[in-house]
């Protein structure tokens, strides 16, 4: 397990490899702040480039793209409610409301700590499972997968708790958003609404979720004719600010790491990703939280959202490095490095390579700590932007969430998808619908009908499949409990309340 | 005055002259058409799949055997099954600004699952180039699975589940399990042949039909070949039977073509033609493609269209049968 250790660290010792590990952390970050791009199209990119590089040099290069862009994402969320990459989705909800009461600098700093904490969980987690890797691998069958997705669907009932009905409806309408396109398994196309071609592959992640969080804000600001946060209501700014982010994540130990673990446990599940585990996290830990700040601006909510999606690289490459199976598509793309430079990917290459899969883990250790500490150290410059005058800084920000929109695919339907996704994200915030169950719908529904499928022709039809492997029964209980969980804490407050009324 | 008419007839006559010699340049037949600068190299997969990784090098290598050395953009237009990067390439301008690369058993399966409106593109109407990573597929068994010959499969207890993607896995477990006569059922939706390799391992299914490269890589860990598709035995499985040996003459294999769009000119195919024979002779390039983990295949346009013609044939006469598994899995 250690053998590989020595020649991978010796190559991070490098001067050369420490230069590319801080350019490609800083393309991760540059990409992920701006919206539309991510950590994918950044690595895409950036493939070609290394065929003139030494393999270790060019893994280290791509695994710092790969690990630095989920932060970068988190900067436009926080300051602009723009979440850069779909990983990000839910870290709106919290930091953008911390940055418009003059606490940007300090809301920025909670994430860059979050990160990294969640990061270095989530490879350490790697590092753990690497001698029983493979059994972990085959654990998540389809019918385990579902009950994973089932787990995280669950947590709408967090959502949906202040309004049941309205939350339930925005969550089916995510759903049925999510069920447009070709069917993963059937190959039906449903609800083609006229498209021959534009929808065959559904409503895209990044120009919907830009459109909803993003757009909606800005229609939000100009009808407001917002102006920026006065210079004068700034709190938390300066160092004493980022400081103030980073003793703050101390303070919740227990939602890092429980944010974290589930973050990982995503990963490790194939087919989903950051942008599952940020919302999934997210709902859980508003669901436990005794923090009366939730969706307005809370710490712990912005933990949970950004030490979830950075621990799930950990999670992601396990399949990833353990059997050759890509945990995210951004994982894809670091495996396709890894074939470009003769290294093989599959069962093996834990056995045979395993400095390989040092230089995977340092690296993404290196380029989660560099954009980290990068972020950290601008946050108090960056969050001057919120005490720009809205006017000046909107039009800048509708402009990128376009080109970002368009950018993924060079696709104009795209950009008509994000705006109308920024009408319709206005249209639920003002009449006072939450985003969250939206959202939730929009992610996990195709994920669970994947699975759902495919483990009902596994069986034949049996359902029984579902309760036959204790991972599977494991999530099926941690899911009824999660449901029931805002029921029965509501029924003990009536029931401590009664108490309190006879007394 | 006499002066001034003088110089403008003499600036006019010489103006004219330098548009005749131009004229009379332009009239000339090109003998190599001009590339644009950026040409656009258009796969139906997501970055990181076997195709992405070989198109990337051959994007990469490309360009200083082609005139004026253009850039080429990978684009990953992935989606329905493989259909909408092809489609795209169908649909662009024949002016070689745009290049597309399949696995040829994939378009052609989509052609006859969906017909030619319903795929959004006729296979036989694009300009080929080459093509390459021509392997054999073969027929695996889980570790658990009972079977150790085609014979045996052809008489299981229950119908045999395959782990299945789309489009070519899909096409060919139909197509081969219909000519040999084994009963199967299709567990579809695998993203990827990892993924239904990880479920063949789990237990989800009984056995997969996929590369020998790629199956090759799982020997270890419990995979156990059944049969080649093929004539002969290639050299990676000295052991392992083909099909003909097991009384089943049949031939299935994957290659990754390379086209233009329709209407294409043949100087400008030549061009590509030309370009790509060189490059797949450039050892520098060969070795790439190597140490990537792929066989570097190569046919020319010729007999890149005869593997076309000949899958072409042989999917039509399954079509039903395709439509039918299709349809059972709705």
């Amino acid at each position: 397990m250690f053998e590989g250790i020595a020649p991978a660290l010796a190559a991070l010792a490098n001067a050369q490899v420490i230069g590319f590990v801080i350019l490609g952390s800083i393309i991760g970050l540059v990409a992920g702040i701006l919206p539309g791009l991510g950590n994918i199209q950044a690595m895409a990119v950036a493939l070609p480039f290394t065929f003139g590089m030494d393999r270790l040099t060019a893994i280290y290069f791509l695994s710092s793209i790969c690990a630095s862009a989920t932060y970068g994402g988190a900067i436009p969320a926080i300051l602009v409610n723009i979440p850069g990459t779909p990983a990000n989705a839910a870290t709106t909800i919290e930091g953008y409301p911390m940055a418009k009461r003059g606490e940007g600098t300090r809301a920025l700093s909670i994430s860059a700590t979050a990160s990294a904490l969640g990061g270095l969980i989530g490879i350490a987690s790697l590092v753990v499972s690497i001698p029983i890797v493979k059994p972990l691998v085959l654990f998540f069958g389809p019918p385990e997968t579902f009950m994973l997705v089932l787990l995280g669907m669950v947590t709408i009932a967090y959502a949906v708790q202040q309004n049941m009905i309205r939350g339930l409806a925005t969550a089916g309408v995510g759903v049925l958003l999510s069920l447009v396109g070709f069917s993963p398994v059937t190959g039906v196309f449903r609800f083609p609404l006229g498209s021959s071609q534009y929808l065959w592959d559904g409503i895209q992640d990044v120009a919907f979720l830009t459109g909803i969080f993003g757009l909606s804000e800005a229609i939000r600001s100009g009808m407001d004719a917002r102006k920026g946060v006065p210079a004068a209501e700034i709190i938390h700014a300066g160092f004493h600010g980022a400081l103030q982010g980073v003793k703050d994540v101390f303070e919740y130990p227990w939602t890092l790491v429980r944010s974290s673990v589930t973050g990982i446990i995503v990963g490790i599940a194939p087919g989903i990703g950051g942008s599952v585990s940020n919302v999934v996290a997210y709902a859980m830990t508003a669901q436990m939280s005794k923090d009366p700040m939730f969706g307005k601006g809370s710490i712990e909510g912005l933990i949970a959202a950004e030490s979830s999606n950075n621990a799930t690289y950990g999670g992601d490459a396990v399949p990833t490095l353990a059997f050759g199976i890509p945990g995210s598509a951004a994982m894809a793309v670091l495996m396709a490095g890894l074939t470009l430079h003769g290294i093989p990917v599959g069962p093996w290459l834990m056995k045979e390579h395993m400095e390989i899969v040092w230089v995977v883990v340092f690296g993404l250790v290196a380029g989660t700590l560099f954009s980290c500490l990068v972020g950290f150290l601008v946050a108090r410059w960056l969050a001057r932007i919120t005490t720009l005058p809205m006017g000046l800084v909107m039009p800048v920000i509708v402009m990128l969430i376009l080109a970002g929109s368009f950018a993924v695919r060079q696709n104009y339907w795209d950009v008509l998808v994000t705006i109308g996704s920024g009408i319709f994200g206005f249209f639920l915030v003002s009449h006072g619908y939450s985003l969250l169950p939206v959202t939730i719908g929009f992610l996990l529904a195709g994920a669970a009908e994947l699975a759902f499928i495919q483990a009902l022709y596994i069986s034949e039809g049996s359902p029984l499949i579902f309760l036959k492997s204790p991972v599977s029964l494991i999530l099926l209980l941690s899911s009824i409990a999660v449901a029931l969980y805002p029921v029965l804490k509501s029924r003990l407050l009536e029931k401590e309340r009664r108490h309190e009324k006879a007394a | 005055m006499v002066y001034s008419v003088r110089i403008i007839l003499a600036v006019l006559a010489g103006f004219l002259t330098l548009l005749g010699v131009y004229q009379h340049a332009i009239a000339q037949p090109a003998k190599t058409p001009a590339l644009p600068s950026t040409i656009n190299l258009v796969i139906p997969y997501i970055p990181g799949t076997g195709a992405d990784i070989q198109t990337r090098v051959v994007a990469r290598f490309l360009p200083k055997y082609l005139p004026g050395s253009p850039v080429f953009v990978v684009k990953n237009d992935a989606g329905a099954g493989g259909r909408a990067g092809v489609q795209t390439v169908y649909r662009s301008k024949p002016d070689g600004a745009a290049v597309g690369g399949a696995y040829t058993p994939d378009a052609l399966a989509n052609e006859a699952l969906y017909g030619i409106d319903g795929a959004g593109f006729d296979f036989s109407k694009f300009v080929p180039l080459m093509s390459t990573y021509h392997q054999p597929y073969t027929v695996s068994v889980g570790p658990k699975a009972p079977y150790k010959s085609l014979d045996d499969m052809k008489r299981p207890a229950k119908p045999v589940p395959f782990c299945t993607t789309t489009g070519m896995d899909m096409s060919y477990i139909v197509i081969a399990t219909k000519a040999i006569g084994i009963p199967m059922r299709l567990i579809p939706g695998f993203k990827g042949a990892p993924t239904a390799m990880a479920g063949l391992l789990r237990g989800d299914c009984e056995a997969v039909s996929l590369g020998i490269e790629f199956t090759n890589r799982y020997l270890k860990d419990g995979v156990r070949p059944i049969a080649v598709y093929g004539v002969e035995r290639p050299s990676i499985w000295p052991n392992v039977p083909t099909s003909k040996e097991q009384g089943h003459p049949l031939e299935l294999e994957i290659s990754l073509a390379f086209f233009l769009p329709p209407g294409a000119s043949a100087e400008l195919a030549n061009v590509y033609r030309d370009g790509l024979a060189k490059l797949y002779r450039d050892n520098e390039f060969l070795e790439a493609i190597r140490t990537a983990g792929f066989t570097p295949t190569y046919a020319d346009a010729k007999r890149t269209q005869q593997i076309v013609s000949g899958l072409s044939g042989l999917f039509s006469k399954y079509a039903p049968d395709l439509r039918d598994a299709a349809a059972k899995t709705q």
